[in-house]
């Protein structure tokens, strides 16, 4: 397996394999010029790291909605999904970007904004729901 | 800012490929209707910023938040296994 050494803030250099290596075409909201990052699993829980591979310094907490949501569906169009590729639900995964306060208690996660991962390309790209159905922060311990 | 006036059913090109259209217009509301190429992606504006204020908020959280989360989360999921 081909691995590339990416450099972090937190965790120092981490050899990551490239199949965890995901290029966000158009960077994300706010963070524009940061277009590839690494899915980092740290320990055995169901969040991982998304570690900027250009900024040592940028990472997000991101997990799978449906592990305290499970009834999470994003009705994603194709003009959602053509910048990245995708063709078929199979190779997808949506994860969500999680706001850990200081409290983690109070954790929140932006189910408004998805990021959308083509499993199969590598490219990822969170979508901005045009519906405001989900919440931008869904309280994830309960209130 | 370059303003124009336009009536319901006339347009604005703005380069060649992305077309913006009066709908409809009730009162102080105005519909309007988007062609644009798939990788020009369209937004209203305060949910675009709403976003963009969220990912930085969210952006470099300290590293115990994780492993606190992931025993809250874990602790969670017990009794549904």
């Amino acid at each position: 397996m081909t691995a590339t050494m990416i450099e972090t803030e937190r965790f120092g250099k981490v050899e990551t394999p490239l199949e965890q290596v995901y290029t966000f075409p158009e960077g994300l909201p706010g963070f524009p010029t940061c277009k590839r990052f690494a899915l980092m699993r740290r320990g055995n829980g169901p969040m991982w790291w998304l570690q900027s591979c250009d900024n040592p310094r940028l990472a997000f907490v991101v997990a799978d909605p449906r592990r305290f949501l499970p009834g999470y569906r994003v009705m994603a169009t194709r003009e959602d999904v053509s910048p990245i590729g995708l063709e078929s639900p199979d190779d997808s995964m949506v994860l969500v970007i999680l706001n850990v306060p200081a409290d983690p208690s109070r954790t929140t996660a932006n189910l408004r904004g998805p990021l959308v991962l083509n499993t199969e390309r590598r490219l990822a790209r969170q979508l901005v729901l045009q519906d405001d159905f989900w919440p931008l922060r869904y309280s994830v311990f309960g209130d | 800012m370059l303003v124009l006036s336009r009536q319901v059913n006339q347009s604005i090109m703005i380069g060649d490929a992305v077309e913006i259209t009066v709908v409809d217009i009730k009162g102080d509301k105005v519909r309007i209707g988007i062609n644009a190429p798939s990788d020009v992606s369209v937004h209203r504006k305060e949910v675009w910023l709403a976003i963009q204020e969220e990912n930085r908020q969210a952006a470099d959280p300290a590293p115990e938040g994780l492993d606190q989360i992931n025993r809250m989360l874990e602790k969670d999921n017990k009794p549904k296994d």
